[in-house]
């Protein structure tokens, strides 16, 4: 079965899940999408198993008198669709580099 | 804290995602935006991201229907239900529901009044001048009555005392009513006989028009919402003295009623020199409210079809009581609801319209395309839980299928059984149960 064809958008949600950006407003604020892309693509993307999407434990919510959240985890099958992604996308290759300083930041 | 119109927002939009995803989507959702409101983000921006909350409602419920196919009606009873409560509130709005509408700022007060006509139990509208003038004079119960005759030629009209359209309370779209000092060759047209004759020509007024071989002067244009006796009357003229017989309306006097007017009435008429009259004279509120008697036909016309509906089911032999008491209630309850959108629509075309066989027949064929569909419908269902039956495959060996009737079975997503629907309609469609060998295909459904 050959791996999907991810459109501009899902590969930019993606790279920023993969680089550590694990909420859904967070990968907003990176890539510049807006709320009505992101979360629908994340929801395709959890669909084909290239993400995890994962509800943070209760206590670490409670400990910081918030509610829970829940984050986003790429998959092993979404690191290889990811890398053929950034195949296709070279500015997303270009600016992948950059992403993961940020989040090091 | 998140800003009260972005609750409302998820909210609303949460009302689109499935039910079995519902809350935790709700919560993600609200977490998301408690923490971007944390971060100090400004309300129009937190107002823009929630707004996103709708496009990610729609792929859920677009996601949903391709996994289940699309289901109007998936839950049975509920949607029913809401279909009667939307229609019930159609009808508070428009008004139908209070007061009904009328064209007559009088309304209240004005009554015909008839006597019988002495011709297999009719009654009769028209009564001499004489009895008319007597009426005008000595009636207490009535403060006013205004006369008129129709005119059956070729234009139909009506011709009227000056005091018509004041006495209804009613004016013309254009132009104005009689005045005393009117000669009689002056005419009130109808708006429709405007638009056919004069092709709405605002000059009408002050023109000269030939009906029915006489020469009138148009001074006015009467609404197409006006209607008196008739919506064919194309022109109304001053009533000349020389008719004997005459037909009046009266403008009830204050405190008084209908029956009180049609007994005054039958005594001034023993004055007059008709005994006969003086036992069958009737005075009836000119516009009666006749919503009662529509939601009657309403209701009747639902209970009638929910019977066809599950007398057809017998017919088929198909489920058990349970299932043909599910598709009569929601037979009933649709065209309950077809019965208040149809009140609605009375009042608002008017009161002529309820009277009308064609429309009535209009509206069976309407109740009649409903229960059909709601029958269909239903006999797609499982017998047990009620959910949309899927996966049809063609039952039997390619030979049979050319020398038998042709069949299809359906099988129920939660696996409680199989339905055979023959293609011919003589054959009863047969459920078959699932043994419990069936049961871990239907595991994982998300039911």
């Amino acid at each position: 079965m050959s791996a999907p064809k991810l459109s501009y958008a899902a590969a930019s949600i993606l790279l920023a899940v993969g680089n550590d950006y694990r909420y859904g407003f967070d990968i907003m604020d990176c890539t510049g999408l807006p709320s009505g892309t992101v979360y629908p693509a994340l929801r395709r993307l959890e669909e084909g198993r290239l993400v995890n999407a994962e509800w943070e434990h209760d206590s670490i919510a409670r400990r910081d008198q918030r509610p829970t959240r829940k984050y986003y985890a790429i998959t092993r099958s979404g690191e290889a669709v990811l890398e053929m992604a950034l195949k296709r996308y070279p500015l997303l290759e270009r600016i992948a580099p950059e992403l993961r300083q940020n989040v090091r930041d | 804290m998140i800003p009260l119109p972005c609750r409302l927002v998820i909210a609303v939009a949460a009302w689109i995602v499935p039910k079995s995803k519902r809350s935790e989507w709700k919560h993600e959702w609200h977490a998301e935006l408690w923490h971007r409101a944390e971060a100090g983000t400004g309300p129009r921006e937190l107002l823009d991201c929630a707004r996103g909350a709708f496009r990610d409602a729609i792929w859920f419920l677009q996601n949903e229907r391709k996994r289940y196919g699309f289901d109007l009606f998936r839950h049975p009873l509920r949607t029913e239900l809401v279909f009667l409560g939307a229609a019930i509130l159609i009808s508070a709005i428009s008004g139908a529901l209070t007061a009904p509408r009328t064209m007559y700022a009088n309304a209240g007060r004005l009554v015909t009044v008839s006597h019988a006509s002495g011709f297999a139990g009719g009654r009769d509208s028209m009564f001499r001048r004489k009895y008319v003038a007597l009426v005008r004079l000595e009636s207490e119960s009535l403060e006013d009555l205004t006369i008129y005759r129709p005119v059956r030629e070729k234009t139909p009209g009506l011709l009227v005392s000056r005091n018509f359209l004041p006495m209804f309370g009613a004016s013309p779209l254009l132009g104005r009513g009689f005045n005393n000092g009117d000669p009689d060759n002056v005419a009130i047209i109808s708006e429709d006989f405007w638009h056919q004759q004069f092709h709405s020509d605002r000059r009408v007024i002050g023109a000269s028009a030939l009906i029915n071989n006489s020469q009138y002067i148009i001074i006015g244009v009467m609404p197409r919402r006006f209607w008196f006796i008739s919506e064919k009357l194309r022109f109304y003229a001053p009533l000349d003295p020389s008719p004997s017989t005459v037909g009046f309306v009266g403008l009830l006097a204050p405190g008084q009623t209908a029956q009180d007017a049609g007994a005054e009435l039958g005594r001034i008429s023993g004055e007059v020199d008709s005994r006969s009259l003086s036992k069958a004279i009737e005075a009836q509120p000119l516009v009666r409210d006749s919503r009662l008697l529509e939601m009657l036909f309403g209701a009747i016309a639902a209970f009638g079809f929910a019977l066809l509906g599950t007398a057809f089911l017998a017919i088929k032999r198909l489920g058990g009581t349970r299932y043909t008491l599910v598709l009569g209630t929601r037979i009933a309850i649709v065209l309950l609801g077809l019965g208040f959108l149809r009140l609605t629509e009375l009042s608002l075309t008017g009161p002529y319209t309820a009277y009308s066989l064609f429309h009535v027949w209009i509206y069976l064929l309407i109740c009649f395309a409903a229960t059909s569909l709601l029958i269909i419908d239903h006999r797609g269902r499982c017998l047990v839980c009620l959910a949309k039956l899927r996966m049809p495959a063609p039952i039997g060996v390619w030979s049979s299928q050319i020398l038998d009737q042709p069949v299809t079975e359906y099988v129920c997503p939660a696996g409680h059984g199989a339905l055979v629907i023959a293609g011919t309609g003589n054959t009863p469609d047969h459920w078959t149960v699932l043994d419990e060998t069936w049961q871990d295909l239907f595991a994982h459904t998300d039911q």
